[in-house]
Protein backbone atom coordinates (compact mmCIF):
# COMPACT_ATOMS: atom_id res chain seq x y z
CA UNK A 1 0.00 0.00 0.00
CA UNK A 2 1.05 3.62 -0.76
CA UNK A 3 1.62 6.15 2.14
CA UNK A 4 -0.15 8.98 2.40
CA UNK A 5 3.28 10.57 2.73
CA UNK A 6 3.73 9.11 -0.71
CA UNK A 7 0.79 10.15 -2.01
CA UNK A 8 1.20 13.70 -1.54
CA UNK A 9 4.17 14.12 -2.97
CA UNK A 10 2.55 12.03 -5.88
CA UNK A 11 -0.16 14.60 -6.48
CA UNK A 12 2.00 17.63 -5.77
CA UNK A 13 4.42 15.73 -8.75
CA UNK A 14 1.37 15.49 -10.89
CA UNK A 15 0.74 19.01 -10.48
CA UNK A 16 4.34 19.99 -11.22
CA UNK A 17 5.01 21.31 -7.78
CA UNK A 18 6.80 20.84 -4.98
CA UNK A 19 4.89 19.64 -1.91
CA UNK A 20 3.95 21.97 0.66
CA UNK A 21 4.82 20.96 4.35
CA UNK A 22 3.66 23.22 7.47
CA UNK A 23 5.07 23.06 11.21
CA UNK A 24 3.03 24.10 14.20
CA UNK A 25 3.25 23.16 17.26
CA UNK A 26 0.48 21.71 19.03
CA UNK A 27 -1.03 23.70 22.02
CA UNK A 28 0.00 27.00 20.41
CA UNK A 29 -1.74 28.95 21.34
CA UNK A 30 -4.32 27.17 22.70
CA UNK A 31 -5.40 23.06 22.84
CA UNK A 32 -8.40 24.51 20.60
CA UNK A 33 -6.69 27.26 18.32
CA UNK A 34 -3.85 24.84 17.05
CA UNK A 35 -5.92 22.51 15.77
CA UNK A 36 -8.24 25.11 14.28
CA UNK A 37 -5.04 26.03 12.40
CA UNK A 38 -4.00 22.61 11.46
CA UNK A 39 -7.33 22.42 10.02
CA UNK A 40 -7.76 25.68 8.09
CA UNK A 41 -4.12 24.80 6.86
CA UNK A 42 -4.35 21.52 5.27
CA UNK A 43 -6.65 23.09 2.67
CA UNK A 44 -3.39 24.18 1.16
CA UNK A 45 -0.64 22.66 3.01
CA UNK A 46 0.07 18.60 1.22
CA UNK A 47 1.65 17.51 4.69
CA UNK A 48 1.01 18.81 8.49
CA UNK A 49 4.32 18.72 10.92
CA UNK A 50 3.31 18.94 13.87
CA UNK A 51 5.43 19.80 17.27
CA UNK A 52 4.82 18.21 20.80
CA UNK A 53 6.96 20.94 22.24
CA UNK A 54 9.93 20.39 24.24
CA UNK A 55 11.16 22.78 26.96
CA UNK A 56 14.80 22.41 25.70
CA UNK A 57 14.74 22.35 22.40
CA UNK A 58 18.59 22.75 21.44
CA UNK A 59 17.99 22.49 17.58
CA UNK A 60 15.37 25.90 17.16
CA UNK A 61 15.78 29.10 17.37
CA UNK A 62 13.58 31.67 18.53
CA UNK A 63 10.37 31.57 16.67
CA UNK A 64 9.87 27.91 17.52
CA UNK A 65 11.03 27.98 21.12
CA UNK A 66 8.67 31.11 21.97
CA UNK A 67 5.65 28.90 19.95
CA UNK A 68 7.15 25.66 22.52
CA UNK A 69 7.03 27.79 25.60
CA UNK A 70 3.43 28.88 24.65
CA UNK A 71 2.16 25.80 24.27
CA UNK A 72 3.52 24.04 27.60
CA UNK A 73 2.54 27.42 29.69
CA UNK A 74 -1.20 26.63 28.55
CA UNK A 75 -0.34 23.03 29.94
CA UNK A 76 -0.21 21.04 27.12
CA UNK A 77 0.87 17.70 27.63
CA UNK A 78 1.31 14.78 25.25
CA UNK A 79 -1.61 13.04 25.62
CA UNK A 80 -3.29 16.76 24.05
CA UNK A 81 -1.11 16.41 20.96
CA UNK A 82 -2.16 12.60 20.38
CA UNK A 83 -5.69 13.70 21.04
CA UNK A 84 -5.55 16.94 18.50
CA UNK A 85 -3.96 14.76 15.71
CA UNK A 86 -6.53 12.43 16.36
CA UNK A 87 -9.25 15.07 15.94
CA UNK A 88 -7.89 16.64 12.91
CA UNK A 89 -7.45 12.59 11.31
CA UNK A 90 -11.07 12.04 11.91
CA UNK A 91 -11.85 14.90 9.34
CA UNK A 92 -9.01 14.93 7.14
CA UNK A 93 -8.30 11.34 6.77
CA UNK A 94 -6.22 11.30 3.53
CA UNK A 95 -3.77 14.27 4.59
CA UNK A 96 -0.74 13.19 6.04
CA UNK A 97 0.00 14.17 9.92
CA UNK A 98 3.86 13.75 10.97
CA UNK A 99 4.48 14.32 14.74
CA UNK A 100 7.86 16.43 15.24
CA UNK A 101 10.20 16.32 18.56
CA UNK A 102 12.49 15.24 20.86
CA UNK A 103 13.17 12.12 22.24
CA UNK A 104 13.42 12.59 25.85
CA UNK A 105 9.41 12.94 25.89
CA UNK A 106 9.03 9.25 23.35
CA UNK A 107 11.51 7.78 26.07
CA UNK A 108 9.76 9.20 29.29
CA UNK A 109 6.13 7.61 27.55
CA UNK A 110 7.58 4.36 26.31
CA UNK A 111 8.57 3.52 22.86
CA UNK A 112 6.18 1.26 22.28
CA UNK A 113 3.49 3.12 24.13
CA UNK A 114 4.02 6.12 22.04
CA UNK A 115 4.31 4.50 18.90
CA UNK A 116 1.03 2.54 19.18
CA UNK A 117 -0.52 5.41 20.45
CA UNK A 118 0.66 6.88 16.65
CA UNK A 119 -0.79 4.23 15.34
CA UNK A 120 -3.87 4.67 16.79
CA UNK A 121 -4.51 8.27 15.71
CA UNK A 122 -3.43 7.25 12.48
CA UNK A 123 0.01 9.42 12.91
CA UNK A 124 1.86 8.96 8.92
CA UNK A 125 5.48 10.22 10.12
CA UNK A 126 8.03 10.74 13.00
CA UNK A 127 10.76 13.49 13.13
CA UNK A 128 12.40 12.95 16.17
CA UNK A 129 15.46 15.75 16.03
CA UNK A 130 17.97 14.48 18.75
CA UNK A 131 17.63 10.68 17.75
CA UNK A 132 20.32 10.76 14.77
CA UNK A 133 21.48 7.70 12.76
CA UNK A 134 22.83 5.25 13.74
CA UNK A 135 20.68 5.57 16.94
CA UNK A 136 17.43 5.56 15.98
CA UNK A 137 17.86 1.87 13.63
CA UNK A 138 15.81 0.41 16.22
CA UNK A 139 13.27 3.02 16.52
CA UNK A 140 12.78 3.52 12.68
CA UNK A 141 12.43 -0.32 12.65
CA UNK A 142 9.86 0.15 15.30
CA UNK A 143 7.59 2.52 13.50
CA UNK A 144 8.12 0.82 10.26
CA UNK A 145 6.33 -2.30 11.94
CA UNK A 146 4.02 0.13 12.46
CA UNK A 147 3.30 1.50 8.85
CA UNK A 148 4.83 5.05 10.06
CA UNK A 149 7.17 6.89 8.59
CA UNK A 150 10.22 7.50 10.21
CA UNK A 151 12.31 10.79 8.27
CA UNK A 152 15.80 10.36 8.91
CA UNK A 153 17.73 13.75 9.06
CA UNK A 154 20.73 14.72 6.48
CA UNK A 155 22.68 17.90 6.92
CA UNK A 156 25.03 19.99 5.09
CA UNK A 157 28.00 18.30 7.18
CA UNK A 158 26.82 14.51 6.49
CA UNK A 159 29.86 12.66 4.96
CA UNK A 160 29.03 10.67 1.72
CA UNK A 161 29.67 7.44 3.59
CA UNK A 162 27.30 8.43 6.14
CA UNK A 163 24.60 9.63 3.43
CA UNK A 164 24.84 6.24 1.94
CA UNK A 165 24.12 4.71 4.95
CA UNK A 166 21.18 6.65 6.20
CA UNK A 167 19.56 6.60 2.83
CA UNK A 168 19.57 3.14 2.81
CA UNK A 169 17.69 2.70 6.00
CA UNK A 170 15.65 5.60 5.12
CA UNK A 171 11.43 4.94 4.67
CA UNK A 172 9.57 7.29 2.19
CA UNK A 173 11.50 10.59 2.92
CA UNK A 174 13.93 12.67 3.81
CA UNK A 175 14.62 15.54 5.29
CA UNK A 176 17.58 17.97 4.34
CA UNK A 177 18.63 21.03 6.67
CA UNK A 178 19.34 23.15 3.90
CA UNK A 179 22.24 25.19 6.22
CA UNK A 180 24.14 25.23 9.56
CA UNK A 181 21.41 26.77 11.21
CA UNK A 182 19.40 26.48 14.02
CA UNK A 183 15.33 26.20 12.74
CA UNK A 184 14.11 30.26 11.83
CA UNK A 185 17.87 30.99 10.98
CA UNK A 186 18.29 33.59 7.93
CA UNK A 187 19.16 31.43 4.70
CA UNK A 188 22.55 32.26 4.06
CA UNK A 189 23.35 29.44 1.87
CA UNK A 190 22.50 30.52 -2.16
CA UNK A 191 19.28 28.23 -3.34
CA UNK A 192 21.75 27.49 -6.30
CA UNK A 193 24.12 26.14 -3.62
CA UNK A 194 21.41 24.22 -1.42
CA UNK A 195 19.54 22.45 -5.16
CA UNK A 196 23.30 21.35 -5.46
CA UNK A 197 23.63 18.91 -2.44
CA UNK A 198 20.19 18.15 -3.01
CA UNK A 199 20.76 16.33 -6.04
CA UNK A 200 22.93 14.75 -4.74
CA UNK A 201 21.05 12.92 -2.03
CA UNK A 202 18.22 12.52 -4.77
CA UNK A 203 19.79 11.22 -7.41
CA UNK A 204 21.08 8.25 -4.96
CA UNK A 205 17.64 7.00 -4.87
CA UNK A 206 15.12 8.80 -7.17
CA UNK A 207 12.33 6.51 -5.20
CA UNK A 208 12.94 8.70 -2.07
CA UNK A 209 11.48 12.08 -1.66
CA UNK A 210 13.96 14.31 -0.08
CA UNK A 211 12.40 17.51 1.34
CA UNK A 212 14.27 20.94 1.82
CA UNK A 213 13.86 22.54 5.47
CA UNK A 214 15.19 25.50 7.73
CA UNK A 215 15.68 29.00 6.41
CA UNK A 216 12.44 28.92 4.06
CA UNK A 217 9.82 31.74 4.24
CA UNK A 218 7.74 33.78 1.74
CA UNK A 219 10.63 35.26 0.20
CA UNK A 220 12.76 32.13 -0.25
CA UNK A 221 10.00 29.40 -1.21
CA UNK A 222 10.35 29.69 -4.55
CA UNK A 223 14.05 29.80 -5.36
CA UNK A 224 14.01 26.14 -4.38
CA UNK A 225 10.71 24.71 -6.26
CA UNK A 226 12.83 22.35 -7.56
CA UNK A 227 12.73 20.50 -4.44
CA UNK A 228 10.27 17.75 -3.72
CA UNK A 229 8.64 19.22 -0.65
CA UNK A 230 9.57 22.35 1.24
CA UNK A 231 8.96 22.91 4.62
CA UNK A 232 8.34 26.21 6.49
CA UNK A 233 7.93 26.07 10.27
CA UNK A 234 9.19 28.97 12.09
CA UNK A 235 7.75 31.70 9.30
CA UNK A 236 4.25 30.17 10.35
CA UNK A 237 5.18 30.39 14.82
CA UNK A 238 6.15 33.84 13.97
CA UNK A 239 3.03 34.59 12.26
CA UNK A 240 0.94 33.17 15.75
CA UNK A 241 3.16 35.34 18.05
CA UNK A 242 2.43 38.29 15.71
CA UNK A 243 -1.39 37.96 15.95
CA UNK A 244 -1.35 37.29 19.37
CA UNK A 245 0.70 40.66 19.88
CA UNK A 246 -1.61 42.12 17.56
CA UNK A 247 -4.48 40.64 19.31
CA UNK A 248 -5.98 39.12 16.00
CA UNK A 249 -7.05 35.63 14.93
CA UNK A 250 -4.20 33.56 14.50
CA UNK A 251 -5.77 31.16 12.23
CA UNK A 252 -7.00 33.69 9.63
CA UNK A 253 -3.18 35.14 9.58
CA UNK A 254 -1.73 31.91 9.72
CA UNK A 255 -3.80 30.65 6.82
CA UNK A 256 -3.29 33.49 4.53
CA UNK A 257 0.89 33.39 4.57
CA UNK A 258 0.30 28.99 4.00
CA UNK A 259 -2.26 30.35 1.15
CA UNK A 260 0.55 32.66 -0.24
CA UNK A 261 3.57 29.68 0.13
CA UNK A 262 1.44 27.89 -2.19
CA UNK A 263 0.64 30.07 -4.36
CA UNK A 264 4.51 31.31 -4.83
CA UNK A 265 5.18 27.68 -5.57
CA UNK A 266 2.74 26.81 -8.12
CA UNK B 1 41.11 22.84 10.43
CA UNK B 2 41.59 26.04 9.53
CA UNK B 3 38.89 27.15 12.32
CA UNK B 4 39.35 30.38 14.01
CA UNK B 5 36.71 30.42 16.34
CA UNK B 6 36.03 28.13 19.78
CA UNK B 7 33.15 28.59 22.05
CA UNK B 8 32.08 26.96 25.05
CA UNK B 9 29.26 27.51 28.25
CA UNK B 10 29.56 28.12 31.42
CA UNK B 11 27.67 28.07 34.83
CA UNK B 12 30.40 29.55 37.89
CA UNK B 13 32.73 30.88 35.06
CA UNK B 14 35.61 28.56 35.56
CA UNK B 15 35.24 26.90 32.25
CA UNK B 16 34.74 29.85 30.55
CA UNK B 17 37.53 31.72 32.43
CA UNK B 18 40.21 28.40 31.28
CA UNK B 19 38.48 27.75 27.92
CA UNK B 20 39.83 31.81 27.38
CA UNK B 21 42.99 31.38 28.79
CA UNK B 22 43.56 28.85 26.58
CA UNK B 23 41.63 30.52 23.35
CA UNK B 24 44.31 33.53 23.48
CA UNK B 25 46.99 31.03 23.75
CA UNK B 26 46.16 29.79 20.88
CA UNK B 27 45.33 32.79 19.06
CA UNK B 28 41.14 32.30 18.87
CA UNK B 29 38.75 33.84 18.95
CA UNK B 30 36.40 33.08 22.08
CA UNK B 31 33.06 33.54 23.03
CA UNK B 32 31.27 32.03 26.23
CA UNK B 33 27.70 31.48 26.98
CA UNK B 34 26.63 32.26 30.11
CA UNK B 35 23.21 32.47 31.74
CA UNK B 36 21.98 36.03 32.64
CA UNK B 37 21.91 35.37 35.86
CA UNK B 38 24.90 33.71 36.42
CA UNK B 39 26.32 36.53 34.70
CA UNK B 40 25.04 38.85 37.57
CA UNK B 41 26.00 36.23 40.19
CA UNK B 42 29.50 35.43 39.05
CA UNK B 43 30.50 38.96 38.37
CA UNK B 44 34.48 38.45 39.36
CA UNK B 45 35.08 35.39 36.75
CA UNK B 46 33.09 37.52 33.89
CA UNK B 47 35.86 40.29 33.95
CA UNK B 48 38.30 37.79 34.33
CA UNK B 49 36.57 36.34 30.94
CA UNK B 50 36.75 39.67 29.44
CA UNK B 51 40.41 40.43 30.11
CA UNK B 52 41.37 37.35 28.04
CA UNK B 53 39.99 39.09 25.23
CA UNK B 54 36.36 36.50 25.10
CA UNK B 55 33.37 37.96 24.39
CA UNK B 56 30.49 36.32 27.23
CA UNK B 57 26.81 35.94 25.26
CA UNK B 58 24.42 36.61 27.56
CA UNK B 59 21.43 33.92 27.93
CA UNK B 60 18.00 35.08 28.50
CA UNK B 61 16.41 32.00 27.28
CA UNK B 62 14.39 29.44 30.52
CA UNK B 63 15.56 29.90 33.65
CA UNK B 64 19.03 31.67 32.65
CA UNK B 65 21.17 29.34 34.24
CA UNK B 66 23.70 26.95 33.18
CA UNK B 67 21.53 24.65 31.17
CA UNK B 68 20.23 27.31 29.19
CA UNK B 69 23.56 28.16 28.49
CA UNK B 70 24.71 24.86 27.08
CA UNK B 71 21.28 24.57 25.09
CA UNK B 72 22.14 28.22 23.56
CA UNK B 73 26.14 27.26 22.57
CA UNK B 74 25.29 24.04 21.16
CA UNK B 75 22.95 26.15 18.74
CA UNK B 76 25.48 28.52 18.25
CA UNK B 77 27.79 25.79 17.37
CA UNK B 78 25.82 24.09 14.92
CA UNK B 79 25.00 27.01 13.08
CA UNK B 80 28.63 28.02 12.74
CA UNK B 81 30.48 24.38 12.82
CA UNK B 82 32.15 25.41 9.52
CA UNK B 83 34.77 27.96 11.17
CA UNK B 84 34.00 27.30 14.65
CA UNK B 85 35.28 24.65 17.79
CA UNK B 86 33.01 24.00 20.88
CA UNK B 87 33.93 23.13 24.22
CA UNK B 88 31.44 21.83 26.13
CA UNK B 89 32.38 23.14 29.87
CA UNK B 90 31.74 20.23 31.77
CA UNK B 91 31.41 16.09 30.72
CA UNK B 92 28.56 16.62 29.41
CA UNK B 93 26.81 16.42 25.78
CA UNK B 94 27.86 13.75 23.03
CA UNK B 95 30.68 11.45 23.66
CA UNK B 96 33.66 13.06 22.29
CA UNK B 97 32.91 16.67 24.34
CA UNK B 98 32.63 14.40 27.78
CA UNK B 99 36.09 12.87 26.37
CA UNK B 100 37.90 16.54 25.75
CA UNK B 101 36.71 17.64 29.20
CA UNK B 102 37.83 14.89 30.96
CA UNK B 103 40.94 14.19 29.48
CA UNK B 104 41.79 18.02 30.51
CA UNK B 105 40.05 17.73 34.31
CA UNK B 106 42.25 14.48 34.79
CA UNK B 107 45.26 16.25 34.80
CA UNK B 108 44.65 16.99 38.53
CA UNK B 109 44.45 13.29 39.24
CA UNK B 110 47.60 12.66 37.59
CA UNK B 111 49.03 15.26 40.45
CA UNK B 112 47.37 14.47 43.32
CA UNK B 113 48.91 11.01 42.51
CA UNK B 114 52.34 12.23 42.56
CA UNK B 115 51.85 14.21 45.62
CA UNK B 116 50.61 11.18 47.71
CA UNK B 117 53.67 9.47 46.86
CA UNK B 118 55.58 12.11 47.73
CA UNK B 119 53.56 12.67 51.05
CA UNK B 120 53.14 9.15 52.40
CA UNK B 121 55.81 6.83 50.11
CA UNK B 122 52.51 5.02 48.97
CA UNK B 123 49.03 5.49 48.03
CA UNK B 124 47.75 5.08 51.53
CA UNK B 125 45.32 2.07 52.73
CA UNK B 126 41.85 4.00 53.67
CA UNK B 127 41.16 7.28 51.29
CA UNK B 128 38.24 9.21 50.53
CA UNK B 129 37.63 11.22 47.71
CA UNK B 130 35.49 14.25 48.09
CA UNK B 131 34.24 16.09 45.27
CA UNK B 132 31.27 18.36 44.25
CA UNK B 133 29.11 17.48 41.18
CA UNK B 134 27.07 19.81 39.12
CA UNK B 135 28.26 18.18 35.72
CA UNK B 136 30.84 16.63 37.30
CA UNK B 137 34.20 17.33 35.39
CA UNK B 138 36.09 18.18 38.50
CA UNK B 139 34.55 15.45 40.14
CA UNK B 140 36.15 12.99 37.17
CA UNK B 141 39.18 14.66 36.82
CA UNK B 142 39.80 14.41 40.57
CA UNK B 143 39.23 10.78 40.42
CA UNK B 144 40.26 9.77 37.04
CA UNK B 145 43.64 8.11 38.32
CA UNK B 146 41.75 6.15 41.19
CA UNK B 147 38.63 4.96 39.97
CA UNK B 148 40.56 1.34 39.24
CA UNK B 149 41.56 0.74 42.55
CA UNK B 150 39.39 -0.96 45.00
CA UNK B 151 36.40 1.08 46.46
CA UNK B 152 37.49 -0.49 50.19
CA UNK B 153 40.83 1.48 49.59
CA UNK B 154 39.82 4.80 48.02
CA UNK B 155 35.94 5.62 48.05
CA UNK B 156 34.74 8.17 45.46
CA UNK B 157 32.14 10.75 47.31
CA UNK B 158 30.39 12.74 44.86
CA UNK B 159 28.59 15.69 46.65
CA UNK B 160 25.34 17.33 44.82
CA UNK B 161 23.60 20.34 45.12
CA UNK B 162 20.78 19.83 47.21
CA UNK B 163 19.19 23.56 47.06
CA UNK B 164 17.52 25.54 49.49
CA UNK B 165 16.46 24.04 52.58
CA UNK B 166 12.94 25.05 52.39
CA UNK B 167 12.76 24.46 48.74
CA UNK B 168 11.53 21.56 46.45
CA UNK B 169 14.19 22.30 43.92
CA UNK B 170 18.02 20.82 43.58
CA UNK B 171 20.14 20.06 41.25
CA UNK B 172 20.78 16.81 42.59
CA UNK B 173 19.56 13.89 40.21
CA UNK B 174 22.01 10.79 40.94
CA UNK B 175 21.75 11.37 44.77
CA UNK B 176 17.92 12.64 44.19
CA UNK B 177 16.95 9.36 42.58
CA UNK B 178 15.91 11.03 39.19
CA UNK B 179 14.82 8.90 36.24
CA UNK B 180 17.12 8.53 32.85
CA UNK B 181 16.42 11.16 30.37
CA UNK B 182 18.37 12.40 27.35
CA UNK B 183 19.58 16.17 27.47
CA UNK B 184 22.33 17.54 25.03
CA UNK B 185 22.98 15.11 23.37
CA UNK B 186 23.97 12.38 25.92
CA UNK B 187 21.35 9.68 28.14
CA UNK B 188 22.34 10.48 32.23
CA UNK B 189 19.91 10.89 35.40
CA UNK B 190 18.22 14.09 34.78
CA UNK B 191 15.92 15.98 36.81
CA UNK B 192 12.58 16.12 34.89
CA UNK B 193 8.92 15.57 34.90
CA UNK B 194 6.85 12.41 33.62
CA UNK B 195 6.09 14.09 30.42
CA UNK B 196 10.24 14.32 29.74
CA UNK B 197 10.23 18.23 30.42
CA UNK B 198 13.43 19.34 31.90
CA UNK B 199 12.52 20.79 35.60
CA UNK B 200 14.07 24.02 36.68
CA UNK B 201 16.72 23.78 39.15
CA UNK B 202 17.57 25.88 42.35
CA UNK B 203 21.45 25.94 44.11
CA UNK B 204 23.48 28.86 45.50
CA UNK B 205 26.55 27.63 43.79
CA UNK B 206 25.90 28.27 39.73
CA UNK B 207 28.34 25.53 38.69
CA UNK B 208 26.08 22.37 40.29
CA UNK B 209 22.95 24.40 38.68
CA UNK B 210 22.64 21.83 36.16
CA UNK B 211 19.65 19.24 35.58
CA UNK B 212 21.38 16.83 34.43
CA UNK B 213 25.17 14.76 35.22
CA UNK B 214 28.00 13.35 33.19
CA UNK B 215 27.27 9.85 31.74
CA UNK B 216 30.34 8.94 33.38
CA UNK B 217 29.37 9.60 36.71
CA UNK B 218 26.07 7.44 36.11
CA UNK B 219 27.92 4.52 35.00
CA UNK B 220 29.91 4.93 38.33
CA UNK B 221 26.70 5.19 40.56
CA UNK B 222 25.12 1.98 38.60
CA UNK B 223 28.03 0.06 39.24
CA UNK B 224 28.74 1.72 42.83
CA UNK B 225 32.27 2.35 42.35
CA UNK B 226 30.88 6.16 43.55
CA UNK B 227 28.95 6.93 46.21
CA UNK B 228 26.43 9.92 45.62
CA UNK B 229 24.48 12.36 48.24
CA UNK B 230 23.72 16.38 48.56
CA UNK B 231 24.35 19.25 50.44
CA UNK B 232 21.56 22.42 50.56
CA UNK B 233 22.95 25.97 50.26
CA UNK B 234 22.44 26.22 53.60
CA UNK B 235 25.01 23.18 54.64
CA UNK B 236 27.44 24.73 52.12
CA UNK B 237 27.40 28.27 53.21
CA UNK B 238 28.19 26.48 56.82
CA UNK B 239 31.14 24.25 55.82
CA UNK B 240 32.11 27.78 53.75
CA UNK B 241 32.57 29.48 57.38
CA UNK B 242 34.05 26.48 58.84
CA UNK B 243 36.52 26.02 56.66
CA UNK B 244 37.62 29.61 55.97
CA UNK B 245 37.96 29.94 60.02
CA UNK B 246 39.78 27.29 60.95
CA UNK B 247 42.06 26.46 57.73
CA UNK B 248 44.14 29.01 55.32
CA UNK B 249 41.52 28.10 52.32
CA UNK B 250 38.89 29.87 51.04
CA UNK B 251 36.60 27.09 49.12
CA UNK B 252 33.99 28.84 46.95
CA UNK B 253 30.46 27.40 47.18
CA UNK B 254 30.94 24.91 44.86
CA UNK B 255 33.34 22.87 46.78
CA UNK B 256 31.88 24.00 49.94
CA UNK B 257 29.18 21.52 48.80
CA UNK B 258 32.11 18.52 49.60
CA UNK B 259 33.05 20.18 52.29
CA UNK B 260 29.96 20.02 54.12
CA UNK B 261 30.00 16.37 53.19
CA UNK B 262 33.47 15.97 54.41
CA UNK B 263 32.54 17.67 58.00
CA UNK B 264 29.15 15.19 58.33
CA UNK B 265 31.37 12.34 58.25
CA UNK B 266 34.51 13.02 59.48
CA UNK B 267 33.88 12.15 63.34
CA UNK B 268 32.72 9.06 62.54
CA UNK B 269 35.91 7.82 60.46
CA UNK B 270 39.09 5.89 62.43
CA UNK B 271 42.12 7.80 62.66
CA UNK B 272 43.83 6.40 59.80
CA UNK B 273 41.28 6.98 57.37
CA UNK B 274 42.60 10.42 55.06
CA UNK B 275 40.20 12.50 53.30
CA UNK B 276 40.85 14.87 50.45
CA UNK B 277 38.69 17.01 49.02
CA UNK B 278 38.84 19.05 46.22
CA UNK B 279 38.73 22.97 46.61
CA UNK B 280 38.33 23.48 43.21
CA UNK B 281 37.27 26.84 43.08
CA UNK B 282 37.96 30.06 45.12
CA UNK B 283 35.80 32.38 46.55
CA UNK B 284 36.48 35.67 45.10
CA UNK B 285 34.03 34.77 42.45
CA UNK B 286 31.33 34.60 45.22
CA UNK B 287 31.73 37.47 47.17
CA UNK B 288 28.55 39.06 46.55
CA UNK B 289 26.43 35.98 47.66
CA UNK B 290 28.31 35.74 50.45
CA UNK B 291 27.87 38.90 51.35
CA UNK B 292 24.20 38.95 51.02
CA UNK B 293 24.03 35.67 52.92
CA UNK B 294 26.60 36.11 55.51
CA UNK B 295 26.78 39.63 55.46
CA UNK B 296 30.49 39.79 55.54
CA UNK B 297 33.41 41.18 53.99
Amino acid sequence: MVSLINQAFEKAKSEKRPALLTYTVAGDNTKKKSLEILKSISNYADICELGFPHNTPIADGGQIQTSANRAIKNGIKINDVFSIAKDFKKLKKTKPIILMGYYNMIFQYNEDKFLNKCKKVKVDGLIVVDLPYPENKKFAAKCKKRGINFIQLVSPTTSSVRLKKIIKDSHDMLYYISMLSTTGGKLKVSPRKILERYSKIKNQNKSKNVVIGFGITEKTIKSLKKADGLVVGSAICKEISNSIKKRQNPVTNVTNIVKRLKNKIK
Amino acid sequence: MGKKYIVGDTGAGYAGKMLSMAAKKFGLKCKIFMGAKDIKRQKPNCDAMKKNGAEIIPVYSGSQTLVDAVSECMRYWVSNCDNTHMCVGSTVGPNIFVKICGWSTAQISRELKVQLKSQFKKIPNKIKLINCVGGGSSAYGFWSEFIDYNKKQIELIGVEAGGPEKSKLHAAPLSRNAKIGILHGAASYLCQNNEGQINDTESISAGLDYPGVSPIHCFLKDTKRARYTNATDEEALDAHVMVTKYENLNPSLEPSHAFAEAIKIAPKLSKDTIIIVNSCGDAKKDRDILKERLGKK
